[in-house]
């Protein structure tokens, strides 16, 4: 949406092409803060460009990062023209400091991410946007080297549609759904974006690379994957317990979410885990202080402990027992090359968001996500509409083909079912590459991919073309696997150097990887598989 | 194993709704979505549903459970309950409603903020009325449970674009009359009724309606 405003700010005829109705992507889920690097003197653009490359482990592309710091304040301001609000006390933004930040500097919004994906949508409607709800792009259509446009699946009426389009900007999002249900993202996010992208050619940065919340609900199995709190929620006397009721982490509160995920991993390969794979949060302690119980109400107030009373009952949401937690995908670290105005390299396609990689490297900092997808999506929504300008609409008549009528997915008559195949290749991916690989596991998830790659082409779907969704999870299923090829391929090449970022592009129907050395000079450090 | 009824209705198929009934296998504690979920994935996967956050966030898994609209997601599971889509909406398929008159809807009615966006809004600008508004979460359920909306093609506009009308009426940044606007809206019918329902808690006839008929 964020990219829409750009191009339409500079004049350009947009259209939205959103998979879910407009506005349900992840900002939705968000909690709405927003970092603004220097607003206070005691901070600075530098500053914060320290912190993300210290929290990305030095494999962050410093020239990202540094757009990132040095257009933070137009975006927030963009984002606050656009109608959203964020909290103010008196004149001055109410502000926070979220866990690896070094000051405070973040923003924070009424109605948390809801309101900013609400903000963006009415400022979209505002415009002269055509949006298309609920249709799926399937493919990038290039004509020679150059992306052209879009083919697209409409969701509900099952029609095929084209986009022409001078300038294509994926906006996709991540890929939380990789470990479903082990995420608390929106079940639409299935990674398609990088599939899309890598096919018309662009590369893919990092995409082995996942960031985990610490804490998330085990059961009851509709639920499992759902956040339920930050370390800090935790509070100050929380501590993590093995299910021998012994403790095995204190402090939980003053740690970052990677530093907890990290060390609650390696206890949670080790046999004295809960029935549902888990460690248990104990939190009772802090019924027994002051700065326990202080702690306690203000993160209740903001509903951070919603999902542990539907899930747990009351008493685990009035810290009166210990439950059972696991990490649950978070954000995917990796995706599309770009540079700082989003373009990817493929002459007219760009990307904008979490679909993209190189901004933040090996971890993120909370607050940065809602960021970095405004200042890049403003970016290059604008700098696409202004070289859009300067070139003729494309030329698709010679896109008639069978290959282009997405009604041959419709009514096949094979074996397996999209859907199963689906939950069975996350689970895979869950097993063998949610906390740890070796060389064993990643044998083992290509086994699994490929086994699935063999089955999606004898597929059984129903020929009804209304709301189809076998459909639309077999073409979801066709994109995941080409995405799962890719991490494999990275954990493979990270797997042999200590440093660095794995970058892979296509080669034909091969893939292809490189090792780039971060360039922080001096300060990069050695990445560790944490 | 408990027992769960759908109804499924295609329209371009079908005469008329029709009742499932399916054998399903939920957590203890579990909600409706993860019942509907459980039929979906291993019994039928033809089954249309929209859901996507899984816990309150995005109201997209609205549907009528046992004759009243709520949210799957949150409403626990218990063996014969009855599912459908939202009433007085059109549907699409099964559990599936058509939102996309949302658009046009908000476009019509400008239901977005209209003028001074520099204006630095504090916290002493907002008043609790907004900040319960801002808790709808566009799932519908309010337009399902009007009692003066008879349908689908109903004339009365009926209680989401009220509440966003009052939303937009309480911000300070908003320049537009948004009561004259919902009194050509027809709001003069929800004088006497307030029967209003919100699954996220909201008192739509308290804190929209009642603000923009005085």
């Amino acid at each position: 949406m964020a990219a829409a405003l750009g191009a339409v700010e500079q004049g350009a005829q947009v259209s939205l092409v959103c998979k879910e109705p407009i506005g349900y992507g992840n900002t939705r889920i968000s909690g709405g803060i927003v970092a603004q690097p220097g607003y206070f003197p005691e901070d600075s653009c530098e500053k914060f460009i320290d912190d993300m490359a210290k929290a990305g482990g030095y494999i962050n592309e410093p020239q990202l990062v540094r757009t990132v710091a040095k257009y933070a304040a137009d975006a927030n301001q963009m984002l606050e023209a656009s109608g959203h609000l964020f909290q103010r006390e008196d004149q001055d933004y109410a502000v926070i400091q979220p866990g690896g930040h070094g000051v405070p500097r973040t923003l924070t919004s009424y109605g948390q991410g809801i309101q900013l994906a609400n903000a963006l949508r009415s400022a979209v409607l505002k415009c002269n946007v055509e949006i298309v709800e609920e249709c799926m792009v399937v493919e990038l259509l290039k004509v020679g080297s150059v992306v052209a446009g879009a083919l697209a699946l409409d969701i509900t009426t099952g029609e095929t549609v084209i986009f022409k389009a001078a300038k294509t900007i994926i906006a996709t999002g991540g890929a939380g759904c990789l470990l479903y249900p082990h995420t608390d993202n929106m079940l639409s996010l299935w990674g398609e974006g990088y599939a899309l992208a890598l096919s018309a050619g662009a590369s893919l940065r990092d995409l082995d690379l996942i960031q985990f919340l610490p804490f998330g609900i085990v059961w009851p199995n509709g639920m499992e994957g759902i956040g339920c709190g930050e370390p800090g929620a935790a509070g100050p006397e929380g501590v993590i317990k093995d299910a021998a009721g012994q403790v095995i982490l204190n402090r939980v509160n003053t740690l970052t979410r990677g530093e907890l995920v990290s060390r609650m991993c390696k206890n949670l390969l080790k046999d004295k885990v809960g029935p549902h794979g888990g460690l248990y949060l104990d939190p009772t302690g802090n019924l027994e202080t002051e700065a326990g119980v202080k702690s306690y109400r203000q993160w209740k107030e903001i509903g951070a402990y919603d999902s542990i009373k539907l899930a747990y009952g009351t008493k685990a949401y009035h810290f009166q027992e210990a439950f059972e937690v696991l990490p649950t995908q978070h954000f995917t670290l990796g995706g599309v090359v770009i540079n700082q105005t989003g373009e990817t390299g493929v002459t007219n396609l760009y990307a904008a968001g979490e679909v993209t990689g190189g901004i933040h490297g090996a971890d993120r900092l909370g607050s940065v996500a809602l960021l970095e997808c405004m200042v890049f999506g403003f970016r290059a929504g604008g700098h696409a509409a202004k070289k859009a300008a300067l070139v003729n609409g494309p030329d698709l008549a010679h896109l008639t083909g069978p290959q282009y009528q997405l009604k041959q997915y419709y009514g096949r008559t094979g074996s397996y079912s999209t859907i199963r195949l689906l939950k069975i290749l996350s689970a895979s991916l869950w097993r063998y590459y949610g906390f740890s690989s070796c060389s064993y596991s990643l044998m083992k998830l290509k086994r699994t991919t490929e086994i699935i790659k063999q089955c999606s082409e004898n597929i059984k779907t129903s020929a009804g073309l209304t709301y189809n969704t076998e459909v639309q999870r077999l073409l979801e299923l066709k994109k995941l696997i080409e995405v799962v090829d890719v991490i494999i391929y990275s954990l493979a090449l990270r797997s042999k150097a200590d440093k660095g970022s794995i970058v892979i592009s296509k080669n034909g129907n091969e893939l292809a990887g490189s090792l780039l050395p971060g360039s922080w000079g001096d300060e990069q450090v050695v990445h560790t598989s944490d | 194993m408990s027992i769960l009824l759908i109804e499924r209705f295609e329209p371009k198929v079908d005469l008329k709704p029709y009742l499932a009934e399916y054998v399903v296998k939920v957590s203890p504690g579990g909600t409706v979505l993860e019942a509907i979920s459980y039929v979906r994935e291993r019994l039928d996967t033809t089954l249309a549903i929209r859901a996507t956050c899984r816990f309150k966030n995005c109201g997209l898994c609205a549907v009528t459970i046992d004759d009243n609209p709520k949210i799957s997601c949150l409403t626990r599971f218990k063996s014969g309950l009855k599912v459908g889509p939202l009433k007085k909406l059109p549907v699409i398929k099964d559990l599936v409603v058509d939102r996309r008159f949302l658009i046009a809807l908000f476009r019509t009615h400008q239901l977005y903020v209209m003028g001074n966006g520099d204006i630095k809004v504090t916290d002493s600008d907002l008043s609790e009325k907004w900040r319960s508004l801002i808790k709808c979460r566009d799932c519908l359920c309010c337009l399902a449970a009007c009692p003066k909306r008879q349908g689908i093609n109903s004339d009365f506009i009926g209680p989401y674009i009220f509440l966003k009308l009052a939303l937009l009426h309480f911000d300070p940044r908003d320049n537009q009359d948004r009561k004259k606007q919902a009194q050509s809206l027809g709001i003069e019918n929800c004088k006497d009724c307030g029967q209003c329902r919100c699954p996220y808690g909201i008192l739509i006839f308290k804190n929209a309606v009642i603000p923009l008929l005085s």
